[in-house]
């Protein structure tokens, strides 16, 4: 008996597929060059050190995921909280100025942590999807070493899930579990660099250590005379979450005060992806590997800046083009993915004087680009058939927030 | 061949993953069971789960005590051809260890009412001093003997039985009473008999009864070869009384071990429902409890059930 | 298909609050028995008392570890429960919005070993409810103080858990008579959910030498609900004995439980040097459900099925656990000011047993609780002209006695049999605490 799920698949994060906080995903992921609040712990720490003064921001993001399958919509919706913070550290001396800590933190409203994964061969959008309902949490610290360059470091935490339940019926013949489950932190770092060329021209590099949070569960069981069969050891174990290894090179240039027009360049290294389940019993025959490539990503965006009296005003848009790292699935595995046009839009407004409160919204649209997957029958796991012959994808996706940040 | 020893750990069915730590270490338990056979370890020169074993001979009825090299252990050596059936002893460092005494007979038959029979020890410590041991004998009109000794090797007997027309007993001190664990020839059940200073009375109805109603019970049509330890409670003057026994079903030829327990001698309750504490095959135990567990030696089956060897099992 | 076999992830623990609750968070807090409600100074406010946050002139950043080791058991023999250890830290950064006062903070405690250890065990298995896996638990929380009256500050937050929900589904081939031949793929669909429970503080000084706070701290109990399917064929990969062969099993347990904690404290300052804290908590156990996962059955072996003896599922029982009120005194002492000062504290703190007497079946083992801390701590000026504000470097040690206590059972055949539970408890820590 075979079950067919168009199922969805918890990859890879929120920061990933839309960027962190609010004027990053507005300029469709940049930030690598130009941020210098809480998104900084994300984009580039070293951005941090340019933060003059103490904020804290909350807001809260939506996801709308209308992807489509075979003609059906297969998405979800998704929610989370959004809460940062940056504080300039008050240190004398030659540190005066210099040190700034970050810290930020997505929490969906729903789960933490989704580990979704369909059998294999069953048709999942392996990147999307679920991917919203990750937690992050993200620690920075920047360092301005003179006027024009600034380092930075810091770590996103992520927790994979280990442990074990071995059930047994006892003396008095009932069932009874003896189970335990641990959240076992791990730690992601990412380096950042900025070099103000001049006071219009700035480049950022930032580096992205692979993110990655695993689950792995072993079953027992030994269940006397109740049941006269018996199961074999199973490992329930596999790959929640993952982003992969990324390097960003970004430079911002405006041309007048009030325009900022930015490039970014991203290499990720999709090629390490793992596959979102590991075989549960010695005896399952090897899964076919994912086979993802490394992928190039180009954003481009523009932020317009005015003062309306005390209020500064920004207006931003942006665009990303997502290169599909997923490979055609002939074979066993059905880990989809579409090429993504991304377009996003925002607005800024921060008040000065005895509030000083900051408002941002900005909303994303995601355009898969249409795609037709087609299974080989020669290139199936022996004795299995594909769950499908042709199948296409495409769909939107559709990303709003807001936040309000206050200076302290 | 040496006679093997085999203890087996008994499990208390709270087993934990992984096998590294079963998180059950120190933990607080009974010692009624489920108990589990010792696995194999090659490791050791013992042939877990076997403990006792004679290619020539039935090695039957083990009690144990704590002490000595660190197990002690009483048991029945008997052969068909000739017709011999003597006590003899042994002791050993562990489960997994040989025998660092003996096996040497203990105990032969002497008076004329044994009829040249002796078997099923059950040796505990007399509350006088040293050791008592109640036994079986003759073949034709069972009954109990009694024996003395200060050091488990040398023992001087009660010229007569002290209880007639009953087998295979085991014995327990509560609250200056020695309570007696039997089962009578041509009578169901497991009997009580109290000797409260004046001899052994037996209790009116027996104390363990097989379940003939009960289609999936492991004693299903007899219980026998009680083995009983009593242990104090918490409660002032309030002892538990631990009882494991033999029960079998359609098949008398297939056995296993089952338990119940009393405070007051009169009101048992049955631990384990249907199930047995060790599984078939398994006959004939005896029990040594530990903090956080327990040890029992068994009655187990060799060469194709042929020969009776004692056998060890874990909580 | 061994029915049981899958119990799906993550069922309850038994009685779990965070590791806070067991052993307090900070070095100056253990060491003055946990009596901070009134006094609290570091970002360990986001914890005690988060409207003391708003009560901060600097930001406070403040990084420790702490360790407890409970050696505690039965009849003499130690039960296997692990130390609990790791990082506590957390950050207050104060400002003004409309010339009031305003701080935010972030409080966390990381277990070395997990983030959160959750574990359910048989119903008859002994465990003590304090120390089994309730120090294992991840504790973050985000707290914000407003000063509304000078001298008198609000504040509260939300703190963060996790739990999992879900299901697994195993399809193929199950090996028969050799489990080792099965062949089966998997689909997992489990959510770690987030659970959120507040903290809100009030502070007051009433005078210089006289504060007051009360703070109130939510409750939950999770219930945990997940699901285990097995489809599939029976046999060998030749020859299939049961076609079309079903397992569903259900656990339904509790997780994560945490009292709701009510506790009000003053704090005296006797003496220039000399301050002494005392803390009122009320902890309200007398929710908390049975954590023993539930299981229910459902199998389909083909003509197998007279051979299933599926037992019925058992009645729980109630532990019956009670409210209780927990004294917390604390003293402080400083030496007089300069480029280093001395620092030393001490505190006791008293908790009653919230178990009952253990006559049943269960096994939810508690003591009363006796805990003694001392602590200290020095605290330099700053570090040349780049850290001006004052940083100490404070530690503390804690012992905790646990009363005998006897547990008779009422049935000659329960498993576990009478015992005497006892033991103690060793803490210690050191936290380095910054101003900015």
């Amino acid at each position: 008996m075979v079950i067919v799920m168009l199922a969805r698949d918890a990859r890879a994060s929120t920061l990933d597929m839309f960027g962190f906080g609010m004027r990053s995903p507005a300029l469709a992921g940049t930030g690598v060059a130009t941020a210098n609040d809480y998104e900084a712990v994300y984009a580039n720490p070293a951005g941090l050190a340019e933060a003059t003064e103490k904020r804290a921001t909350v807001g809260l993001v939506a996801v709308d995921f209308r992807t489509k399958m075979g003609g059906d919509i297969v998405g979800e919706n998704s929610s989370g909280m959004v809460l940062g913070g940056v504080v300039p550290m008050p240190l004398g001396g030659w540190a005066k100025g210099r040190v700034a800590l970050g810290f930020g933190f997505y929490v969906p409203n729903q789960a933490l942590n989704r580990v979704r994964a369909p059998f294999p061969g069953v048709p999942q959008f392996a990147l999307l999807e679920n991917r919203a309902e990750v937690i992050a949490v993200q620690l920075a610290l920047g360092l301005k070493l003179d006027e024009r360059f600034s380092i930075g470091a810091g770590v996103i935490v992520l927790a994979a899930l280990q442990g074990g339940i071995d059930v047994t019926t006892d003396a008095n013949a009932n069932f009874s579990a003896d189970s335990e489950q641990r959240l076992i932190a791990s730690y992601s770092p990412l380096l950042g660099a900025k070099w103000k060329v001049s006071s219009r021209l700035t480049y950022g590099l930032t580096v992205r250590a692979p993110v990655r949070s695993d689950y792995d569960i072993v079953v027992t069981s030994d269940l006397g005379d109740a049941i006269p069969l018996e199961l074999p050891l199973i490992r329930i174990a596999g790959t929640s979450q993952y982003d992969p290894l990324t390097i960003a090179a970004e430079v911002a240039w405006r041309p007048s005060h009030e325009l900022q027009l930015t490039g970014q360049l991203a290499y990720q290294r999709w090629s390490a992806f793992p596959l979102p389940t590991k075989n549960p019993v010695a005896g399952t025959p090897t899964q076919q590997p994912a086979d993802f490539k490394d992928r190039p990503v180009p954003r481009i965006a523009a932020e317009w800046t005015t003062n309306v009296g005390p209020t500064t005003i920004a207006a931003r848009a942006g665009y990303a083009f997502l290169w599909s790292p997923a490979p055609d699935m002939p074979g066993q595995q059905s880990l989809l993915d579409n090429n993504r046009h991304v377009m996003s839009i925002g607005l800024g407004a921060a008040l000065a004087g005895k509030l000083p409160v900051r408002l941002d919204v900005f909303a994303q649209w995601h355009r898969l680009q249409h795609r037709t997957y087609i299974k080989d029958p020669d290139q199936q796991q022996p004795g299995d058939t594909a769950l499908f012959d042709k199948l296409s994808t495409s769909g939107n996706v559709l990303v709003a927030g807001a936040a309000l940040g206050l200076d302290l | 061949m040496r006679i093997l020893m085999l203890l087996a750990t008994s499990g208390c069915g709270l087993g934990w993953i992984g096998g590294e730590d079963d998180r059950t270490a120190g933990l607080p338990t009974s010692g009624a069971g489920p108990y589990q056979r010792l696995e194999s370890d090659d490791t050791t020169p013992a042939l877990e789960p076997r403990f006792l074993n004679d290619n020539r001979a039935n090695l039957s009825d083990p009690s144990m005590l704590a002490g000595g090299a660190g197990l002690r252990v009483w048991f029945t050596k008997s052969t068909t051809d000739p017709v011999t059936s003597e006590i003899q002893y042994t002791e050993a460092g562990s489960a997994r260890e040989m025998p660092s005494v003996g096996p040497m007979r203990v105990l032969a038959a002497s008076e004329t009412w044994e009829e040249g029979v002796v078997s099923s020890p059950s040796v505990t410590g007399d509350p006088a001093g040293g050791l008592v041991m109640f036994y079986e004998g003759s073949a034709s009109a069972p009954s109990i003997g009694r024996a003395t000794s200060s050091d488990g090797l040398t023992w001087a007997k009660h010229p007569d039985p002290v209880l007639l027309g009953a087998t295979a007993p085991s014995v327990v001190f509560v609250a200056g009473e020695t309570w007696m664990f039997v089962t009578r020839p041509n009578e169901v059940g497991i009997w009580r008999a109290v000797d409260r200073g004046s001899g052994f009375q037996l209790d009116l109805a027996p104390v363990i009864l097989p379940r003939p109603d009960e289609a999936k019970a492991f004693d299903l049509l007899t219980v026998s070869e009680p083995f009983a330890l009593a242990v104090p409670t918490l409660e002032q003057d309030v002892t538990r009384v631990h009882l494991w026994f033999t029960g079998t079903t359609d098949d008398p030829t297939s056995s296993a071990i089952g338990y119940a327990a009393t405070f007051d001698g009169l009101a048992w309750l049955r631990f384990g429902g249907l199930e047995p504490m060790l599984s078939a095959d398994a006959s004939a135990p005896t029990v040594i409890l530990e903090a956080s567990g327990g040890l029992m030696l068994f009655e187990g089956a060799a060469a194709g059930g042929t020969r009776v060897t004692v056998d060890a099992a874990e909580l | 298909m061994k029915a049981a076999a899958l119990l799906l992830l993550v069922a309850a623990a038994p009685a779990s609050a965070n590791p806070a609750d067991v052993i307090g968070l900070g070095a100056r807090a253990i060491a003055m028995g946990g009596a901070q409600v009134a006094t609290v100074d570091d970002s360990t406010a986001g914890y005690y008392n988060p409207a003391r946050l708003a009560s901060f002139d600097d930001i406070h950043i403040d990084v420790g570890y702490q360790m407890a080791v409970p050696r505690v058991g039965a009849n003499g023999e130690l039960f296997p429960i692990d130390r609990s250890q790791g990082l506590a830290a957390g950050i207050a950064v104060p400002g003004r919005v409309l010339g009031k006062r305003l701080a935010i903070g972030a409080t966390v405690f990381v277990p070395d070993q997990q983030v959160t250890r959750t574990r359910t065990l048989p119903a008859e298995r002994p465990r003590f409810l304090t120390y089994d896996n309730r120090p294992q638990r991840l504790l973050m929380a985000a707290t914000a103080g407003f000063e509304i009256l000078p001298g008198l500050q609000i504040g509260g937050g939300v703190a963060y858990m996790a739990s999992t929900n879900g299901t697994v589904e195993l399809q193929g081939l199950v090996g028969f008579p050799n489990a080792e031949l099965s062949d089966l793929d998997l689909s997992i669909d489990v959510d770690v959910q987030t659970i959120r429970y507040p903290h809100a503080g009030i502070a007051w000084q009433a005078s210089p030498k006289l504060s007051f706070g009360a703070s109130y701290r939510g409750g939950f109990r999770l219930v945990i609900d997940q699901t285990v399917k097995v489809r599939g064929d029976l046999g060998t990969p030749d020859i299939v004995v049961v076609e079309n062969g079903r397992l569903d099993l259900r656990s339904v347990s509790q997780d994560l439980f945490q009292p709701m904690q009510i506790t009000v404290g003053g704090a005296y300052q006797v003496t220039p040097c000399l301050l002494v804290a005392l803390d009122i908590a009320y902890q309200r156990w007398s929710v908390y459900d049975n954590p023993t996962a539930r299981i229910e059955i459902e199998l389909d072996v083909g003509q197998f099925n007279d051979l299933v003896m599926i037992p019925p599922p058992r009645q729980l029982e109630i532990p019956d656990l009670r409210d209780i009120v927990v004294p917390r005194l604390g003293v402080e002492w400083q030496g007089a000011p300069g480029p280093r000062k001395w620092i030393a504290r001490g505190g006791y703190v008293f908790e009653a047993a919230v178990a009952p007497e253990q006559k049943g079946e269960s096994n939810f083992i508690d003591n009363h609780k006796h805990t003694l801390s001392l602590g200290g701590g020095i605290e330099w000026r700053g570090i040349g002209d780049v850290i001006q504000k004052p940083f100490s470097l404070d530690g503390f040690v804690s012992f905790t006695y646990l009363q005998p206590r006897d547990h008779h059972k009422l049935s000659p055949v329960d498993p576990v049999g009478d015992y005497t539970a006892s033991g103690h408890a060793i803490a210690a820590g050191v936290m380095t605490r910054w101003r900015f």
